[in-house]
């Protein structure tokens, strides 16, 4: 792969980048499918749309009905689809570069776990539906910074991270159980619904969390990605090249603990996105870069709003909520890399 | 290798914009504002205000049971309601079968589908009170009342349903009907009428002693007493099959948490009590007056659901003595 490289060079060299070019390619790809996939999404309902009445909606030019089913309705819910996918895909890229272990993701060391513990106390003791996502968020970070500052012992390692986010994610689960357990079941309905992560009713404050979330972090990511590169060297190696090994690594925890965090803020947590999308973003491009950082994204925004897609039309009436379908999607895969994994050990 | 997937992206985008064909209805459904036709009033509702039609002509209600109950005894049929989800048969409560022709499914309670209650082209909207997520939404159909319910009191909201939408008076007519059928229920009794009824619900992990809810409000007003034990509860609570003491009762009707769906799970629940070992420590089950009923039914809620659970109550009730 190492021919297949563009070097750009901008503002008289002081900007210089080598972009891979199946990367680019993998990318612009899956730009486009994602544009082609939300844009289908946003023509399938009980009404019926062809692709220009939805580009004339969406463009703000349209009669009636479709002006509201289209800007209201199916628009936030696809923006917001591809914002969180993105970022959960994201965050699980970096994480999984971080602690270098493919089998790690904020599925399971916390984040989510935190969120939907904060979010299921608010559902059951009926606090403000408004405050939803701040709650959510705000439980992801505590868990992020618990796990954090439990796995701290003079510097952080992976497998002490991993350990530790294993266990706060347990505590979470086990205190979110029982307050289904606790409360009554009319209450109970409407946070299990919130649990299996659902892009039902997301209206543009949804698309604003998720996209300032996005725009604020997505740029920090990247920026740190070419060191994230140097730290997988090893901690010696990267200090000896100049590097500030924890202040990075708690950098891009925060990074991509706060991805994570705002994207189950928007939609509730969509499980196996942040696990396996960046495998696939691997396989096809290689190992972690700036660039697999963008496509994994990329591929995680297409994964769930093509899965949403499934989730709200392939079983018609019936309305699913987009965490199961990409759940039914991701643990079979998940099973097949164990199994790849072990045959190769 | 990526020229061909370059294309075949492309091609993809082409086929896809060709092979769709829209179909929308020509008429312009928010160009009907309701105060330039009708006379509008505001009514305060569990989530605020709403400008509403004073004769509401289409109405869309979120709520299969209750609150569809209280429209159709009105006779205010509504174009279109939620349903329960699972269900293949009846979507809507299991009483007001026969009733509700031309009602369309506009979605499961839970998640409503949108875009069928705005196919329904409703000038008004019943909501569940905890349906804030979605009430701005609902409201860019049409006008949203989120009708604050007690699951308690029927009549109090009954009451409140038809003053929404225009019908007080008929609706004090029925509560009048009503109150006649519990005084003809009252005097069938007999030697009923001292008769202790405990109310449990079973649920596959606990047992509930309803206490404040459409069951024991319309058990009360219908001069049937409770267990003295129970009188000290102030709502409904959980408990296990252990504390005979607080369920039992001269007669105790149960019955599940089936509303239509989980069938199966649900029957098993109450089978799973019946054949408790400490089910024989109840007095009620030893003198053979524990009496399973139809959760379908009971599980429900409303002013004509009232009436039917009277004519249960008389078939287990009157004429023991």
């Amino acid at each position: 792969m190492s021919s297949r490289h563009l070097d750009v060079r901008l503002v008289r060299g002081r900007i210089s980048m080598r972009l891979s070019l199946p990367t680019m390619g993998a990318a612009i790809i899956s730009v486009l499918l994602v544009g082609t996939v939300g844009a289908w999404a946003m023509t399938l309902g009980d009404f019926r749309l062809s692709v220009d009445e939805v580009v004339r909606a969406v463009a703000g030019d349209a009669a009636g009905p479709a002006d509201f089913i289209v800007r209201t309705l199916r628009m936030p819910r696809v923006l917001v689809g591809i914002g969180v996918g993105f970022a959960f895909a994201a965050s699980g890229a970096i994480f999984q570069g971080l602690v270098r272990n493919p089998l790690v993701s904020p599925d399971i060391i916390g984040v989510n776990a935190g969120a939907s513990l904060a979010a299921v106390f608010l559902i059951v003791t009926r606090g403000p539906m408004s405050l939803l996502p701040l709650a959510a968020f705000a439980g992801a970070l505590i868990a992020a910074l618990a796990v954090y500052g439990l796995a701290w012992r003079k510097g952080i390692s992976g497998g002490r991270l991993v350990l530790v986010g294993i266990g706060i994610n347990a505590m979470a689960i086990a205190g979110t159980t029982f307050l289904i357990v606790r409360f009554p079941i009319e209450v109970v309905s409407a946070a299990e619904l919130w649990l299996s992560g659902t892009l039902y009713a997301r209206g543009w404050e949804h698309v604003a969390y998720i996209g300032v979330a996005l725009a604020l972090l997505l740029p920090a990511a990247l920026a740190l990605s070419p060191h994230l590169r140097t730290l997988q060297l090893g901690d010696d190696v990267a200090r000896a090249l100049g590097i500030r090994v924890e202040v990075l690594r708690f950098s891009l925890l925060a990074v991509a603990g706060g991805l994570a965090a705002a994207a189950v803020a928007a939609a509730g947590p969509i499980g196996f996105v942040a696990l396996i999308v960046p495998h696939i973003a691997r396989m096809l491009v290689g190992p972690f870069t700036a660039g697999v950082l963008l496509l994994s994204g990329l591929l995680g925004a297409l994964l769930v709003i093509a899965s949403d897609v499934v989730a709200q039309h392939a079983f018609a009436p019936l309305s699913l909520p987009v965490g199961l379908v990409t759940a039914a999607v991701g643990a079979p895969y998940f099973l097949f890399l164990l199994f790849r994994m072990n045959q190769r050990t | 290798m990526k020229r061909r997937v370059v294309v075949l992206g492309l091609a993809m985008v082409f086929a896809v914009a060709a092979g769709c064909r829209g179909s929308l209805p020509t008429e312009d459904v928010s160009a009907e504002d309701p105060s330039s036709r009708y006379d509008t009033r505001v009514v305060k509702h569990a989530l605020g205000k709403t400008e509403i039609p004073a004769d509401p002509q289409r109405i869309v209600v979120l709520n299969p049971y209750a609150i569809l109950d209280y429209l159709i005894a009105l006779d205010m049929v509504p174009v279109g309601s939620t349903g329960g989800e699972g269900l293949d048969d009846y979507p809507f409560g299991y009483w007001l079968e026969g009733r509700t022709d031309g009602v369309e499914m506009v979605g499961g309670t839970i998640e409503p589908d949108l875009e069928r209650v705005a196919a329904a082209e409703p000038d008004l909207i019943l909501s569940n009170p905890w349906q804030e997520d979605i009430h701005k939404e609902l409201n860019q159909i049409a006008p949203t009342v989120a009708v604050p319910l007690s699951y308690s009191d029927f009549e109090e909201e009954f009451r409140y349903v038809a003053d929404v939408v225009g019908q007080a008076d008929k609706a004090e007519e029925l509560i009048e009907d009503h109150h006649d059928r519990l005084q003809a229920f009252k005097s069938t009794l007999g030697g009923s009428a001292d008769a202790e009824v405990s109310v449990i619900r079973v649920f596959p992990d606990s047992i509930r002693i309803e206490v404040d809810s459409y069951v024991t409000t319309l058990l009360d007003a219908a001069g049937v007493r409770r267990p003295p034990a129970q009188e000290a509860l102030k709502e409904s609570i959980d408990v296990s099959i252990e504390q005979a003491r607080l369920i039992d009762g001269d007669v105790i009707l149960v019955y599940s948490a089936d509303n239509g769906a989980e069938q199966d799970r649900n029957e098993r629940a109450v089978g799973k009590f019946l054949d408790h070992p400490l089910f024989g420590n109840l007095d009620a089950a030893r003198a053979g007056r524990v009496h399973e009923v139809d959760s379908r039914l009971w599980a429900g809620g409303g002013i004509l659901w009232a009436d039917m659970i009277l004519d249960d109550l008389s078939g287990l009730l009157g004429g023991q003595s």
